[in-house]
């Protein structure tokens, strides 16, 4: 044999255009980051589907547990979920024994074909191996395992078993495989835990190709003087046909000695000349990077090519790949196909023109062949300068030029067609990198759309329902590799994920209580729903481990959030729970929660849940991993609860310093440091639009923040940072259909971070928010309690009760710092000094300090400050420019030490025009601005503003294209808002909606009999479902006219099938009586019922009886 | 019966060490009526077993060693001329014996394989205008090697139809194979063996068990075999209705050896795999996948559904 396959090299590349680039970035980069590598091999290899549902639901929920802030249930679900996983882990890999498999690889396949495996599993060990299967250990991009879709329940000590499964390789080249894993999904089905096989393997994955219907060549059968050795063809054998006289050329070895005796002269024999057609097949390497489909499309068809050619009469012994030329002289048409696949397996692309090379050498061998058959990859100088159909030609060799399609134009990328007349074009693509290319548009696909999906998200604010399963499937698209695979769990959580939160964001909108126990509820809700989608929707045994997760998992949150609930219902402590319950029979909550219970009882009677047997083999295991993980669970949330419940104020305190909206700068945070207005005035040139408002006149200053005591070039907002809000305040959303008439005055719709803040003028006596809840705080400043308000909302503008109230000590609070306190004193007698009435009055106090720091200051953005002082000290003392936040300091403290009580707030000078839209108002990040409130006795808070008017901000409006673009978004904006509105009244209106029906229901003793008949249906449809496949009519008549003795043998036959079916041991369409007798024999009794030797007996007695004469059974 | 077979039975396991199964299968082709080859690596017992088969039947048993050069005629006869009376007379090949056994048939060119054709399937020989009935019971066992394939010729599809069952010995465990050698002293077992029944015996055990009964639902299931073989993707040929014959013939002689009155579907599924898997014809994506007949077959027997 003189063909050697080149070393094993990777898998060639089969990139695409211009993706190539991003592609090797992500195969090369991503591999080598091994905390991503393993966690994608992680979540790939070792979980299972339910395993990867319950991580994604772990993940998310402790993401909600973040954003969410307290809220118990969620946060005894993280606890719970981690639980689970952590004692599965445990007690999974302590559970299983060491184990040795043998199994062997196939040498050769195909590309494309799918090629059954079995493994021989043996445990040597005393110890069972429970749910079991087996992967292999390396999964290369080229070739796919499928595992044996059921896990094999159990392999006693000391035994062995086979298991099933397939190898679908989808590229050409050579892969070597360490060996394979034995993984072992016990006690929960939620994770693999795995014991490596060291048994070295190797597949050689020959290209994809299509048969060729017909290949015609253009040579006959050529004179061969080698002799018998060059034979191939059957009848070609030598034969002898007679004699003659010599002639001049003759071989000295056929002279016929004797007749040349007996004539006298020269007689030679004669013998049936050889022809055979001899074929030369080249195929060129030569492709660049962009064009690797090319050299897999050339590849195939070469593949196809000496395909067609091993089925017909033809011997190709000149092989030339690339640069390299192999003799095909041995085994001759018997094994030729297997070489040139072999080596068309591990071909690589060349960078240079294999011609150069290898013309001379097949030129020399020209004379001897019929045809010559090149596949080029394109029509290049290479390709022209190569031993070309017209160069062969002129040495007397057959000529054809291959096709090349005819719409196929200069510019457009070469494509090979097949060179048969007759192939079918709807067959496929002749070339193997078509197909492995759809994945990696899908992975394109997907995450251009996450990306824009995301990406308006974030445009519109960023809620939390709609971001998060956006993330998941993000998360899911890296963690696949391009390899996304829509499978039910994915679907499931992508899908339910968005209503889910959706709800869990949208219900929940303020309060305790009640709205614990629906979040909970809902959530639990939407898990049962959940499981019951996987059942109807894959009604196998694997969706029976989801279905019983998902269920339980619905179960707990009911159950966590059913104490809050009685906890709210009135009169539950005197007359106890279970009484309390009942008489609210009739809340919307517990239809949901009968409704709940019905899906239940269904799913409960559809399922037959696998009821462990005292003898079943794990079954001990399985309890005692459940009681630890019930211990570890109940240990985890009881500590998670105690110490929750003793750290609350300090969780809440740093959740919203570090998760929550306080993230944020530019003055609006829990600390408003002097100079972090001036760092958002001056970002980005100042033109980023912060805030968009919609109103019949400017909005003038949008408060975001106010601050009461002042230290050290610092704000704070107070003692406390969070207030109660006013039960008979008018800061909530509307409540009944008088309010929503009243219409708004103005409409604003903060952008980017800056939708984390409620920015509001001072007049504001009335908020609307779609779906939110605000928290209010010091200073009278609102922030939402969930998420953001990037929807928008409505103000309007009315004189509240609260603009009144100036009872709070910090309003007259001086700061501590003497220098300073004894600066303000000086200062303050300089002002009475300069005009002696200015203490008269409030409004005289107010000019005076106005008057004082016109004639004093001029405005300069930008101040530096040096020494120990305090700054404010500094600029009342030293400088005669300032900004925005020191003449707002400095005159709050001003008119405090004057005795007015004052506070300082930041916002955004709302003022600017857009020249496009009417009532449309921008406020730019240059027009962040820090003012001065005040207490009037009788006008209440009112805006004092000493900063010159030369410092506020500028109102030029942006002219052109901008403002077009500035108003777009502004429609945006309130499209989402608008959208966001809705939503948030949908779960209000089908809540009314079902309660309406409830009662319709269950006002009248007479409806009840129509929600059984209901009930009834649901479980018939149910049952008639589960009955399974009808038998075929002629099969059920043969069987009625079988004789009475054998009828009744098949009957009790189809008896114990139906009954082994029902514990889980079916019989298989093709396994006789005596197998399915076998089997169980063999393994652990299934039927606690029915006496295992009786049952065996009767099998063995059946297999025999039942097809014997009609007349002896 | 059961004595014929418990004698063959010991006969040949005293020469094949460890090979129960195969000695099965072998005495219940013998019993069918159908030819077999044996297809397996050289060394394993493939033509001991045939002559101890041979020997243990008191009847005509010839051996034709095939070469490249053999010629039809050595294997049917021919025409020789008489010079004493002047004519020519046709003098009987080796064809004409009991048992033939035909070794390693693949080395000889597809024209001689051809001349088997005739005698496999009508039990006559054709030579120069005349027909030569064969002995009866006619019966080859023909043994090829699969390793090699210079020099040789594989079987053509109409030849493999002909053949039975088609056997591989396989290697002998380790034990057995001690013992083989723990043997080599004594006298060769092969040469110690008595006929142990008469071809009268044989025939007329043969006529018994194709009065076996089968049942209608065990037919169907033959036919349903056969049907899902030539509707199975991965095979380019299905088998033919001379399959399902040999099937049903191979099925009935099984039932018959393990003492049963009547074929039940295990007789099926056991010969199955010997009697279909060589008369099948892979389809190239299939064949170099790495895909056996033996699964193909093994994949349809689980697919279709056995009648109870």
């Amino acid at each position: 044999m003189s063909v050697e396959a080149p070393e094993a090299p990777a898998p060639p590349d089969t990139d695409e255009g211009g993706f190539a680039s991003l592609y090797d970035f992500l195969d090369r980069s991503l591999p080598e980051r091994s905390l991503l590598r393993n966690l994608g091999y992680a979540w790939q290899h070792r979980l299972t589907v339910p395993g990867r549902g319950l991580v994604t639901v772990g993940v998310t929920v402790s993401y909600a547990a973040f954003q969410f802030g307290y809220a118990y249930p969620i946060y005894m679900l993280a606890l719970i979920l981690i639980g689970l996983l952590g004692v599965h882990l445990v007690v999974g890999q302590l559970a299983m024994p060491r184990v040795e498999v043998e199994r062997a690889l196939p040498r050769r396949v195909a590309a494309g074909a799918v090629v059954p495996l079995r493994a021989k599993v043996t445990n040597p060990s005393r110890r069972p191996l429970y749910d079991f299967t087996l992967r292999e250990l390396s999964n290369p991009r080229g070739v796919e395992f499928e595992p044996q879709p059921e896990l094999t329940p159990v392999l006693p000590g000391r035994s062995e078993a086979i298991v099933h499964y397939r190898v679908r390789p989808t590229r050409r080249g050579v892969y070597g495989f360490p060996g394979p894993r034995v993984l072992s999904a016990f006690p929960f089905g939620l994770y693999y835990a795995q014991r490596r096989v060291s048994a070295p393997g190797q597949i050689l994955v020959t290209p994809r190709f299509h048969p060729l219907e017909a290949l015609e060549l253009p040579a006959g059968r050529k004179h061969q003087p080698g002799g018998l050795e060059l034979v191939s063809q059957v009848g070609d054998s030598e034969e002898f046909i007679g004699n003659r006289e010599y002639r001049p050329g003759d071989r000295l070895r056929d002279l016929d000695q004797r007749a040349w005796a007996r004539v006298g002269r020269p007689i030679v024999r004669e013998f049936q000349q050889e022809y055979l057609t001899r074929i030369a097949l080249v195929v060129d390497t030569h492709a660049p990077k962009a064009r690797r489909d090319d050299l897999e499309a050339g590849i195939s068809l070469c593949a196809a090519v000496a395909d067609a050619l091993s089925r017909l009469e033809y011997v190709v012994d000149l092989f030339a790949a690339g640069p390299e030329l192999y003799r095909l002289q041995a085994g001759r048409s018997l094994g030729y196909l297997e070489d040139i696949l072999d080596v068309l397996a591990c071909l690589q692309a060349v960078e240079q023109s294999p011609f150069e090379t290898l013309g001379p050498q097949i030129l020399d061998e020209v004379q001897e062949l019929s045809t010559c058959v090149l596949v080029l990859l394109d029509w290049d100088e290479g390709a022209r300068a190569s031993p070309t159909p017209s160069r062969a030609g002129r040495r007397g060799q057959a000529a054809r030029r291959a096709r090349r399609p005819a719409d196929a134009g200069p510019a457009g990328p070469p494509r090979l067609q097949r060179t048969t007349a007759g192939a079918d074009p709807e067959r496929g693509h002749p070339g193997g990198a078509q197909p492995v290319s759809e994945p990696r548009a899908d992975w394109i696909a997907y995450g251009m759309v996450a990306a824009v999906l995301l990406a308006l998200t974030r445009a519109a604010g960023g809620q939390l329902a709609l971001e998060l399963p956006l993330y998941a499937l993000l998360l899911g698209l890296v963690a696949t590799r391009g390899r996304w695979r829509l499978n039910l769990g994915w679907i499931s959580v992508s899908l339910l994920l968005a209503p889910l939160l959706l709800l869990v964001n949208l219900v929940d909108v303020k309060g305790r209580g009640g709205n614990q126990f629906l979040r909970s509820f809902y959530l639990g809700y939407a898990m049962v729903e959940l499981a019951l989608l996987q059942l109807y929707a894959r009604p196998s045994p694997a969706a029976r481990g989801r279905v019983i997760y998902l269920t339980a998992a619905g179960f707990l949150f009911v159950a966590v959030g059913l104490p809050d609930y009685i906890s709210t219902l009135p009169g539950w402590r005197e007359s106890g729970p279970f009484v309390a319950l009942g008489r609210s029979a009739l809340h919307p909550h517990l239809f949901y929660a009968a409704c709940a219970g019905a899906w239940l009882l269904l799913a409960l009677t559809a399922l037959r849940p696998r009821r462990p047997d005292p003898g079943t083999p794990g079954a001990r295991g399985r309890r005692v991993a459940w009681a630890l993980c019930a211990v570890v669970v109940c240990a985890g949330a009881g500590g998670g609860i105690y110490g929750f419940r003793a750290y609350y104020s300090e969780l809440s305190e740093a959740y919203y310093r570090l998760v929550g909206n306080t993230a944020l700068g530019g003055g609006f945070s829990d600390r408003g440091d002097l100079g972090s207005v001036l760092d958002l005035q001056g970002e980005a040139g100042g033109r980023r639009i912060a805030v968009r408002a919609v109103g019949d006149v400017a909005p003038g200053y949008l408060r975001g923040r106010s601050f009461l005591t002042y230290a050290e070039g610092s704000w704070a907002p107070g003692a406390e940072s969070i207030l109660p809000l006013p039960e008979s305040g008018r800061l909530r959303r509307p409540q009944t259909d008088a309010e929503r008439v009243e219409a708004p005055s103005l409409w604003i719709y903060p952008t980017g971070e800056q939708a984390a803040v409620i920015f509001a003028p001072l007049t504001a006596g009335e908020l609307r928010l779609p779906g939110e809840a605000a928290r209010l705080l010091p200073g009278w400043c609102l922030r939402p309690y969930q998420g953001d308000v990037a929807g928008g909302y409505a103000v309007s503008q009315a004189r509240a009760p609260w603009h009144f109230e100036a009872e709070r000590p910090e309003y007259r609070a001086l700061p501590e710092d003497p220098e300073l306190v004894a600066e303000l004193e000086a200062t303050w007698a300089r002002i009475l000094d300069a005009s002696p009435d200015a203490g008269s009055s409030h409004d005289t106090r107010v000019a005076a300090l106005r008057a004082y720091f016109d004639r004093r200051y001029t405005y300069r953005f930008g101040i530096a400050f040096e020494g120990p002082s305090d700054p404010v000290t500094q600029f009342l003392r030293d400088k005669e420019h300032g900004h925005c936040e020191l003449f707002a300091s400095a005159g709050t403290l001003l008119l405090r030490q004057a005795g007015i009580p004052a506070r300082y707030t930041t916002g955004f000078l709302c003022l600017e025009g857009s020249p496009v839209r009417d009532r449309l108002w921008i406020a730019r990040t240059r027009a962040a601005h820090a003012w001065i409130e005040a207490y009037h006795p009788e006008r209440g808070w009112e805006v004092v503003e000493f900063t010159p008017t030369d410092g506020l901000p500028a109102t030029d409006p942006a002219s052109g294209g901008t403002a077009l673009l500035e108003a777009l978004g502004g429609w945006f904006s309130e499209l989402w808002g608008a959208l966001r509105g809705r939503a948030s009244e949908l779960p209000g209106r089908l809540l009314a909606a079902l309660r309406e029906l409830t009662a319709w229901f269950t006002a009248s003793p007479l409806r009840w009999g129509g929600l059984l008949a209901l009930l009834g249906l649901a479980i018939a449809w149910r049952l008639w479902r589960r009955r399974g496949p009808r038998a075929p009519r002629a099969r059920e008549a043969a069987a009625r006219e079988l004789p009475p003795a054998l009828a009744a043998l098949r009957a009790r036959f189809l008896e114990l099938e139906a009954a082994l079916r029902r514990a889980g041991v079916p019989r298989a369409p093709g396994e006789t009586a005596l197998e399915l007798r076998a089997r169980l024999a063999a393994g652990e009794w299934p039927l606690p019922e029915t006496p295992r030797e009786e049952a065996l007996e009767f099998l063995a007695r059946f297999a025999v009886e039942r097809y014997r004469p009609p007349e002896a059974p | 019966m059961a004595d014929l077979v418990q004698d063959l039975r010991a006969n040949l396991n005293r020469v094949i060490k460890g090979k129960p199964r195969e000695v099965d299968l072998l005495i219940t082709a013998l019993l069918g009526g159908g030819n077999v080859l044996l297809t397996d690596v050289p060394g394993v017992g493939k033509t001991t077993l045939a002559k101890a088969l041979a020997a243990s039947i008191s009847g005509v048993f010839h051996r034709v060693q095939f070469t490249p050069d053999l010629l039809p005629t050595d294997v049917t006869g021919g025409s020789v001329y008489n010079p004493k009376e002047a004519s020519f007379e046709f003098r009987p090949g080796p064809v004409f014996a009991n048992v033939l056994l035909a070794d390693e048939i693949n080395r000889a060119s597809p024209r001689t394989q051809s001349a088997l054709l005739e005698a496999m399937a009508e039990g006559q020989v054709s030579t120069e205008g005349e027909s030569h009935k064969l002995p009866d019971p006619f019966w080859v066992i023909a043994t090829q090697n699969p390793v090699e394939h210079h020099g040789t010729y594989p079987l053509p599809e109409a030849q493999l139809d002909r053949f039975a069952v088609e056997l591989a010995m396989g290697y002998p465990q380790p034990a057995q194979e001690l013992e083989i050698l723990a043997g080599l002293g004594q006298a060769p077992a092969l040469t110690t063996l008595e006929p142990v029944c008469t071809l009268a015996e044989v025939a007329a055990e043969q006529a018994r068990i194709r009065q076996l009964h089968v049942a209608q639902e065990v037919r169907e299931y033959v036919v349903a075999l056969l049907t899902a073989t030539r509707e199975e993707p991965r095979l380019a040929l299905g088998v033919s209705p001379r399959g399902g014959i040999a099937l049903y013939r191979m099925a009935q002689s099984r039932a018959a050896l393990e003492g049963r009155d009547a074929v039940i579907p295990d007789d099926v599924k056991a010969m199955a795999p010997a009697t279909l898997a060589h008369r099948v014809v892979l389809e190239t994506k299939a064949r170099y996948s790495g895909v056996s007949k033996a699964d193909v077959i093994a994949d349809v027997l689980a697919q279709v559904a056995v009648p109870v």
